[in-house]
């Protein structure tokens, strides 16, 4: 009896001295339980650690990091988007990783240019990525004897057409204006294969708008035009995300015909269509976005695990970054999402649903000049979805709302 | 009533002086504060370093801009006289019919008086979260009902049609906050002297000049206090607009208290978020001045 009382304290005593450390990790993205899952394993393998897991929306991701590092606070290892960790760096909220990753290391990885400062500090390390492509339900739109678009102008009429045939949605996309709204990428996909970009190099070692009123007012009242009798509802105004629940249980439910998505959002609407139909088979097809003169365009998005500039165990955290960057964890746990290191990625195998998106990334571009410290991108992309709204219920004329966000950008650069 | 001497004065004094010290350390001091911040360039990128003086920049930003002339207008004419004005008028309408005696013969003050508490007990999110989904533009129940009537023949996108987005807003709030002002005025509404009536319907008054030579005059401090209190609490208010439009479409809807988290927030300009925060105060001063000779001087004037 006496010994079991006696392992019982040793065991009891043993129990915290065996996690010496005690990390935190925030997460954005709703897959929670999957993360959960492979922090344990993480702990698992490494017992003189441990890690709360933490939950915040994308919404509130980056402000809520930037409070809490300026008091001395917040997670060791925080999820961020790829154009945050320069600007983070910048405003001293990161550590940077120079003493774990070198700067050739870091050419392995999707967009080293976003995780790099021109000075050499390595702010974060890339992910995962992904890309947005147009995906499609097949069965619908051969049905209605529409072919998949293949420039703006294709799609732009497919959805006129295929809404006026069918009276069900055409090209759905969010058209509302919160900070993280959908439309920011649709321009933005629209300029690049027009040949111009909101944000360019001045060649003097700063940046100015490549961008010209016309285009931004034309760009404007092409997605304008999709609005009501275009094929996209006046009620997707109110939705922002492009995991927005209507257009995904519209893409679902076989009553929208053409979306804009990247893949994770893309494979839960398979997952969804699926499970109600009960089928493994399914009709959604992805094709590369739309061509415009200079041709196809999207960019290289993705997610960045950066290190926080307070924290008091960086060796610890860089092992937990480690670890959730390495082949194992895509392989066993985040298999929805695509790793943002070139090596594993070339390993991942498609399904015939997600072939745009493979046709599409050797098109996509980093957002480069974009992550510049003179316009937030967060901030660019709040203006766009308000001005481009604010043309969508007949506030603005394109003109008038083009003016007005280039102002604005102006204004932010000659601050 | 009571009256104090100087040593009595000077005792109730120093009894209150830790309730102020603390109101002076959680209102006062992030006050002056945030009133410091507005005349600064500070932004939450450069937190760690501070902001650099920029003298009254910002404020002049704010006046030059029609989009904050905007802001202004919504938060005043939309957000609190529409807002206010609805509650109250329907508040003092179901007050009377709560308290009728065709309501009372039947036995129905109490049953209503407890179903007015079920949208009163729902957080403003929860409501907002139900209202959002029953005026959904494709599957909302209300355009359905609209439907089945043979209303409209296409659906209304409440919350993000310019026509609608006002009006749905409004009808969010007054469901959520009707109860108090209704329930509160029921109250009022008792205290209301019965032989009143019998004298003026001795008189040969008919309802309305009874409701308007009775009713509304002992009801008048009431409504008054409410109509304070409703307005301090609805100029304020983030909730509603933020979580039910994001201040959008566009910013349609946008008013000063989501304007406050839009500049800080979302554009990451801490001093001008601050200086919209002092234009806030500056209006509220006002009415917080109006409560104060209505009500808290009248209290006071009770010990003094």
């Amino acid at each position: 009896m006496k010994r079991l009382i006696c392992s019982a304290l040793a065991l009891a005593l043993a129990g915290p001295a065996l996690a010496e450390t005690e990390l935190t990790f925030r997460y954005n993205d709703p897959d929670f339980e999957t993360i959960e899952a492979a922090l344990k394993d993480f702990e698992s393998k490494h017992p003189d650690i441990k890690v709360e897991l933490q939950r915040i929306s994308w919404a509130d991701a980056r402000t809520q990091f930037l409070r809490e590092t300026a008091v001395g606070e917040g997670p060791d290892v925080a999820h961020m988007a790829f154009v945050w960790p320069l600007e983070l760096g910048q405003a001293g909220a990161v550590l940077p990783l120079n003493e774990f990753i070198t700067s050739d290391q870091l050419q392995g990885y999707i967009a080293p240019d976003l995780a790099e400062s021109a000075d050499g500090e390595i702010y974060a390390l890339p992910w995962t990525t992904d890309t947005f492509t147009i995906a499609y339900n097949k069965d619908l739109l051969d049905e209605a004897g529409i072919t998949v678009p293949e420039t703006w102008e294709d799609l732009q009429a497919a959805s006129k057409a295929f809404h006026e045939k069918t009276g069900k949605v055409g090209f759905g996309f969010p058209a509302g204006s919160a900070a993280q709204n959908t439309i920011w990428f649709l321009a933005n996909y629209y300029w690049w294969s027009h040949g111009q970009s909101l944000i360019v190099e001045d060649g003097e070692g700063g940046y100015k708008i490549g961008l010209t009123e016309e285009m931004l007012a034309e760009s404007m009242e092409y997605f304008n035009s999709f609005m009501g009798d275009g094929g996209n509802p006046e009620a997707n105004i109110t939705g922002s995300n492009w995991s927005d629940p209507s257009i995904m249980d519209a893409m679902a439910s076989g009553e929208q015909a053409i979306g804009f998505f990247p893949p994770g959002t893309l494979r839960e609407i398979v997952k969804t269509y699926q499970e109600r139909s009960g089928s493994t088979e399914t009709p959604f097809m992805t094709t590369t976005d739309p061509a415009g003169p200079d041709g196809v365009a999207s960019h290289v998005g993705g997610r960045s695990l950066v290190i926080n500039a307070n924290t008091e165990h960086p060796k610890e955290a860089w092992e937990l970054v480690q670890y959730l960057s390495s082949a194992g964890f895509f392989s066993d746990y985040l298999t929805v999402q695509l790793p943002a290191n070139e090596a594993l990625l070339g390993k991942l195998e498609f399904g015939p649903e997600m072939q745009g998106y493979t046709e599409q990334l050797p098109h996509a571009r980093s957002w480069g000049p974009y992550a510049n410290p003179l316009t937030p991108i967060g901030t660019m992309q709040a203006d766009a979805g308000r001005e481009f709204a604010s043309v969508f219920i007949g506030e603005k004329t394109p003109e008038q709302a083009a003016a007005s966000y280039l102002a604005g950008i102006q204004k932010m650069l000659d601050d | 009533m009571f009256s104090y001497d100087k040593s009595q004065r000077l005792f109730i004094a120093m009894l209150l002086l830790p309730a102020f010290a603390v109101l002076a350390l959680f209102y006062i001091w992030p006050s002056v504060f945030n009133f410091r911040v507005s005349f600064t360039d500070l932004s939450l990128l450069s937190l760690r370093e501070g902001g650099d003086f920029i003298g009254l920049e910002n404020y002049a930003e704010l006046m030059k801009s029609d989009g904050f002339r905007r802001v202004i207008w919504n938060t005043v004419f939309w957000l609190t006289i529409v807002s206010v004005g609805i509650r109250l008028v329907f508040g003092l309408l179901l007050a009377i019919l709560i308290e009728s005696p065709a309501i009372r013969r039947f036995r129905l003050t109490t049953p209503l008086r407890l179903a007015m508490l079920l949208p009163w007990a729902t957080p403003p999110i929860v409501a907002v979260v139900v209202w959002r989904q029953l005026l959904d533009g494709r599957t909302g129940f209300i355009n359905e009902v609209l439907f089945d009537f043979g209303l409209i023949k296409q659906p209304i996108a409440f919350l993000a049609d310019i026509t609608w987005v006002w009006p749905a807003l409004i009808l969010i709030i007054t469901w959520n906050t009707l109860p108090i002002v209704t329930l509160t005025l029921a109250a009022a509404l008792q205290s209301v002297p019965k032989d009143l009536y019998e004298a003026a319907e001795m008189d040969g008054t008919n309802a309305l000049q009874r409701f308007f030579h009775v009713t509304l005059p002992h009801l008048r401090p009431t409504l008054v206090i409410m109509g304070l209190l409703l307005t301090i609490w609805t100029f304020n208010n983030f909730v509603y607009v933020w979580l039910a439009t994001g201040a959008g479409p566009g910013t349609f809807t946008n008013v000063l208290a989501t304007e406050v988290y839009l500049q800080g927030f979302v554009n990451f300009e801490l001093g001008l978020s601050s200086a919209v925060g002092m234009v806030m105060v500056a209006v509220m001063m006002v009415f917080g001045l109006l409560y104060f000779r209505y009500v808290a001087l009248r209290n006071f004037s009770d010990i003094m």
